[in-house]
């Protein structure tokens, strides 16, 4: 077949349990070119996908593809934005038809958006994955990929819904630049794991999930099973038969990057973010212990999440990471430094900050309270990058936070409004104006917005919808417990609870929400700066000061006061300059940070420290 | 051809003179082998203050960064080798290297490495690379400001130039359509780029940077394989550019007139690059097998500071600061004369630009005194090259105020002749007599702050006027005239035992024969001539004794020394008038002191007496 009329339409059928039903596939033909600059995952993807078109393909160099996307670009805060990659896209090389910016609140519409315009048109196309940093280059906030394959269980433009088994991106942006980048051929559970809309304050597309697709006009959406993040551990044999039964269920070897899988030899599974979001890495290596390919395996249930192909790289075993963070902290500017004790290395791959591939996870190896990570280059890296993710908290000056599952609201005691914002990006869907004279915390309940005034020491209740005041109730400080500042709020269904400062008598409450009067009353045991409850189980943010993280802690609602306090465990520390207000948004906790501004992800069920 | 044959060889060169137009100092070269067994030495960065010279080696294995210790033994004496030390490895094909040694780092072009060829960071203590950017088309020579966080380079299989974000490694092709580029030089505001162009044409073109287009009629053709530039002055009025075989040479490209000039010929095979240690200091050659230093100290033209005082070449002034000119075929010609009046003194305004300077200061000493900076003003022309106006303007030259620092005006070097006089430094009006140096001091201004700037050692050698200094003027008496009375004559005259002539004297009888006592005299020994003639009736006259010059006593008491004569009697044999009439008799003097453009120091007297006893009356 011409490799400029790629569109493979394929009906795969699979043997194994997992794909019982023929699947339909969309495989087209795009060569795989790395960014050739920090920036350029923009410029990269768009070459890629000017060189896959089904008929009148380009070849265009990437920086005449930045001077078409600098051209094009209509804000100034990206290297590449979706307006700069249509407009190069358009001028560099004319489609058949034309490039439009998909772009959608929905990430399941627009991965459906991208199946069918595959399909139908066959050219690749050019997808957002996400406006996180991912390489050394901090300002640089958007990761761009080129997808030449998509995988779904009906043909997407006969259904409108369709279940996204696979995708197949081209990745321009590899650990290090230079190096090969990355094909990775995924499932539609981790793909839409990772995929992240834009969470760039002030974009046009914050918010939103963005493409560029020839072109876009149909309605639909694509569904895949939820990624499982927590549970306990399968075991590496297990991790490597699976591996292996993907590569044969998946039909890797006949997709060119993965060929040479077929002599590979699979070398030991590593485990990956052990506690939450865990994967096993399964190298393959055609040569000595240099993988060059990786299943990734959920670490849970075993499922496929992706596979790759990707620079020869030798990873840095357990014993060499300790050994080197060893090394690095064993010398300082004072001189040799006492041997570091007890030093325990796990394998780990950043949210927060996306300094390096899945298949490339860094080493995090603690020595007491400090910590290095060890990248697979062998690089030691002082300060570990933060593997939670977090979203911004637009607001001149946050300062609480409250929300669920679908909402999240903040406090902006300067602007002397609340905002609500999309749980996922952080983009403001709604403000409402406040009259406050110190409001310090919020709670919400789905629909009304609880404000604690201390200045007024009222708890306000308004309304969501019109904004107007629905109740007021008195804040109550518990006898004898004292009273500095009320840190946060939660509604659990049935009652406010309030998180009371006050030193060592610093207390959480439940509050009847009709009168505010407190219910009952227990030591916080700690400096509480967020709280959050399903009803059975409390949660609370403990403010260590600024040396030291705060810490998440976890305790079950009982009768008991005491049997409270016995039972609380402590889940996650959590590096936050200013913590303020805690939510709990189904498997997550939300915690604000007052100082950078930014709303920070944590599991919220978490085993036990 | 010259072929070097063993590092033994430290050899003077005599330069291909084919080109005619260079100095004589130029030709006197040498090249001495620094660094020898190399797999393919390219690029060079010279580390002036460590006293490294950085290189890299284009082959396998090589394919390095490697630097070379340099000391003044293992520099010029050619039994002692220079020790080299690896820096980094596994560079695929190194072209150029750059430092930036604020931060220890080395960039690195390498050919095909990554993709098309890669720019590399180097961490000069470890070697650990870290890649800018890649698919640069091949790149070549390499350009870096730090300040800028760029760098620029020209990709010798795409034609294209380029800059590169050092940080994000964003590339901006500035231009494109290069022949085969090679060798890049960028004037300092980067307003335009000099690439080597190896294809057919073999040439240095010009690029307008912010046009993005070739400047036309600037382009240097003639070249054989011409690879890497240097700039060959702080100035960019020059560059250097190594060319490959079978030229394996240096030339020297004049960008103001298009000159080209060969510095160095019969090069080891296939020279590179080139480095400069300063101005006028050595440049490194990296050649196919080798490193060696072309010393251009002798081989570099100097240049004079001072160049002339009037119309007298400064190096026509000697170190007692007498001028001398005569027998040159001049136009103008002195011999031994000092100087005096106002003296115009002329300077290299336009090479103090080329060494970086935008202010000078001219300062005096006085017979071995301390040197005080001259402060004055004078006016000189402009032309003003609106077409509305179009001549030239009187403008006031002084100091920038509140100090004894001259601006060199913009119209230097390119624009000399747009000053009346040209090159004019400094309107002195000398004083007392005595011995005057002079000296200049260079500055680069940057806001309120005058930083020195240093001549080339050459240069420096010519730093030094002096001028003998003489303003006395010459003394001119006619002491008495006497006649040859023929009779007694009191023994009380003055004239005895002949009788005086009084002024206004008739004189009507005894002899027609008259002498002169006359004082013709300088105190100071510069003397010119002294001349005695007699004037009467309509016009006519006639010499009493001619003129008596210098030329006829040189150095007669002493080197530069005629002073005259005092109370001489003139003419020896005498003097008789042809006719009656009144006659004046004018006795002239004059001193050799010049203010370079005429003698200023004279002096004459006269005295008139009639004399009625010739027996013939006058036409």
């Amino acid at each position: 077949m011409n490799r400029r009329v790629a569109a493979l339409l394929i009906a795969l059928c699979t043997a194994g349990p997992v794909h019982a039903q023929p699947l339909h596939s969309v495989i087209l033909s795009v060569p795989l070119y790395g960014e050739e600059a920090l920036p350029w995952c923009g410029p990269a993807t768009a070459q890629m996908v000017m060189e896959g078109y089904p008929s009148g393909a380009c070849s265009v160099l990437q920086e005449d593809i930045w001077t078409a996307v600098t051209a094009s670009s209509a804000e100034a805060f990206w290297d590449t934005d979706p307006a700069g990659m249509r407009g190069a896209l358009l001028s560099l090389c004319p489609p058949s038809g034309t490039w439009s910016i998909y772009h959608r609140t929905d990430p399941d519409e627009l991965m459906h958006r991208v199946a069918y315009w595959m399909t139908r048109n066959a050219y690749p196309v050019a997808l957002l994955q996400d406006t996180a940093p991912h390489n050394s280059l901090a300002a640089h906030g958007e990761h761009w990929v080129a997808v030449r394959g998509i995988v779904t269980d009906v043909d997407p433009t006969t259904s409108t819904t369709v279940t996204l088994e696979n995708i197949w991106v081209h990745d321009p942006s590899p650990l290090v630049l230079g190096d090969p980048p990355i094909s990775r051929f995924i499932s539609g559970t981790q793909w839409l794991s990772e995929l992240a809309p834009v969470t760039k304050a002030g974009s046009a597309w914050h918010g939103e999930y963005v493409a560029v697709i020839e072109p876009p006009q149909v309605e639909g959406r694509v569904v895949a099973p939820r990624k499982v993040l927590v549970g306990a551990l399968i075991g590496p044999d297990e991790a490597a038969r699976l591996a292996a039964r993907y590569i044969k269920e998946k039909r890797l070897l006949e997709l060119e990057p993965y060929k040479d899988l077929a002599g590979a030899t699979a070398l030991t599974p590593m485990v990956v973010n052990a506690r939450h979001g865990g994967y096993y890495l399964v190298p393959y290596a055609v040569e000595g212990d240099l993988a060059r390919f990786a299943v990734i395996v959920n670490a849970y249930d075993g499922a496929f999440e992706e596979a790759g192909a990707f620079a020869p790289v030798r990873y840095v075993t357990r014993e060499r990471a300790v050994a080197l963070a060893r090394e690095r902290l064993s010398v300082s500017s004072l001189g040799p430094q006492p041997e570091p004790p007890d030093l325990r290395a796990e394998l780990f791959h950043p949210q927060g900050e996306r300094v390096a591939s899945r298949y490339h996870p860094l080493w995090r190896v603690k020595a007491g309270p400090v910590a290095v990570a060890v990248d697979q280059r062998g690089q030691v890296l002082t300060r570990v990058p933060r593997t939670e993710p977090s979203i911004p908290a637009v607001a001149a000056r946050p300062s609480a936070l409250a929300g669920d599952a679908g909402t999240l609201v903040i406090l902006d005691p300067q602007e002397r409004t609340v905002k609500l914002l999309d749980p996922a990006s952080g983009a403001v869907r709604r403000a409402l104006p406040v009259d406050v004279e110190k409001a310090e915390a919020l709670a919400f309940d789905g629909t009304s917005v609880w404000i604690a005034d201390t200045g007024r020491m009222r708890i306000v209740r308004t309304s969501v919808e019109t904004g107007r005041t629905l109740s007021t109730i008195p804040i109550k400080v518990p006898p004898e417990k004292g009273f500095r500042a009320l840190t946060d709020m939660t509604w659990d269904g049935r009652y406010l609870w309030t998180a009371i400062s006050a030193g060592f008598s610093s207390s959480l409450n439940q509050v009847d929400p009709a009168s505010g009067e407190i219910v009952r009353s227990i030591f916080a045991d700690c400096d509480p700066r967020g709280i959050a409850s399903d009803g059975s189980t409390l949660w609370t943010v403990c403010y260590n000061g600024p040396h030291r993280p705060s810490k998440i802690d976890r305790r079950p609602v009982l009768a008991q006061e005491h049997e409270m306090l016995r039972q609380r465990e402590f889940i996650q520390d959590a590096a936050l300059d200013d913590p303020r207000g805690l939510v709990l948004d189904g498997e997550h906790l939300r915690v604000l940070d007052r100082k950078d501004k930014r709303i920070y992800r944590y599991p919220a069920n978490l085993a036990p420290q | 051809m010259f072929t070097m044959s063993s590092r033994s060889a430290c050899i003077a060169l005599s330069m291909l003179a084919g080109m005619g137009s260079l100095l004589a100092a130029e030709r006197a070269m040498a090249y001495t082998e620094i660094a020898a067994g190399l797999s393919a030495p390219v690029g060079l960065a010279l580390d002036d203050a460590n006293n490294h010279l950085y290189f890299v080696e284009y082959n396998s294995p090589a394919n390095s960064i490697k630097r070379i210790e340099l000391t003044p033994e293992c520099e010029n004496d050619p039994a002692i080798a220079c020790v080299s030390q690896s820096v980094a490895v596994m560079l695929g094909h190194p072209e150029d290297i750059a430092l930036d040694l604020a931060h220890g780092h080395a960039y690195v072009t390498t050919r095909d490495d990554v993709g098309t060829g890669g720019l590399w960071r180097v961490d000069i203590a470890t070697g650990v690379k870290q890649l800018v950017t890649f698919n640069l088309g091949a790149p070549q020579q390499l350009v870096l400001d730090i300040a800028a966080n760029a760098a620029w380079t020209v990709g010798y299989d795409d034609g294209r130039l380029r800059r590169i974000d050092l940080t994000t490694g964003v590339k901006t092709p500035l231009f494109t359509g290069l022949d085969h580029p090679v060798g890049l030089a960028l004037t300092s505001d980067r307003q335009y780029a000099y690439v080597t162009e190896q294809g057919a044409s073999n040439r240095i073109a010009k690029i307008d940077l912010a046009l993005g287009s070739r400047v036309a009629g600037e382009e240097v053709t003639g070249f054989t394989a011409p690879f890497f530039l240097a700039w060959a002055d702080a100035s960019e009025t020059a560059l250097y550019v190594a060319e490959r075989d079978p030229a394996n040479r240096v030339r020297r490209v004049d960008l103001t007139t298009g000159d080209v000039n060969d510095v160095e010929s019969g090069l080891p095979f296939r020279p590179s690059a080139l480095s400069l240690r300063s101005v006028a200091g050595p440049i490194f050659v990296s050649s196919n097998t080798q490193i060696g230093k072309l010393q251009l100290g002798i081989a570099v033209p100097t240049e004079p500071v001072f160049t002339q005082v009037g119309h007298v070449p400064s190096t026509e002034i000697d170190s007692q600061g007498y001028a001398d000119t005569s027998g040159t075929g001049y136009f103008y010609q002195v011999k031994h004369s000092p100087f005096g009046g106002t003296i115009n003194i002329f300077g290299n305004l336009s090479h103090f630009k080329t060494l970086g300077a935008t202010h000078y200061e001219v300062s005096v000493s006085k017979d071995g005194g301390p040197y005080s900076p001259l402060s004055l003003g004078w006016t000189a022309y402009r032309w003003n090259p609106d077409p509305a106006v179009a001549k030239y303007e009187p403008v006031a030259v002084a100091p920038d105020t509140g100090t004894t620092k001259y601006r060199i005006p913009d119209e230097y070097p390119l624009q000399a002749a747009r000053w009346v006089p040209p090159f004019l430094m400094m309107r002195w009006p000398s004083g007392a007599n005595g011995s005057y140096e002079f000296k200049v001091d260079l500055f680069q201004q940057t806001g309120a702050t005058y930083t020195a700037v240093a001549f080339p050692p050459a240069d420096a050698l010519s730093n030094s006027l002096v001028l003998r200094v003489d303003n006395t003027p010459p003394e001119a008496t006619i002491v008495r005239i006497c006649q040859d009375t023929g009779g007694p004559v009191p023994a009380s005259d003055p004239c005895w035992p002949q009788k005086e002539v009084r002024a206004c004297d008739i004189v009507s009888a005894g002899a027609n024969d008259f002498t002169f006592v006359i004082r013709a005299y300088d105190p100071n020994g510069h003397l010119r001539y002294y001349r005695l003639r007699a004037l009467w009736g309509k016009n006519a006259s006639a010499d009493v004794i001619p003129i008596e010059h210098y030329n006829a006593h040189v150095d007669e008491e002493g080197p530069y020394l005629w002073s005259g004569v005092v109370n001489a009697t003139v003419p020896a044999g005498g003097w008789s008038a042809s006719c009656n009439c009144a006659h004046t008799f004018r006795l002239s003097t004059g001193k050799r002191t010049i203010n370079g453009y005429d003698y200023v120091l004279w002096n004459g007297y006269h005295q008139s007496v009639t004399i009625n006893n010739t027996g013939t009356t006058c036409p």
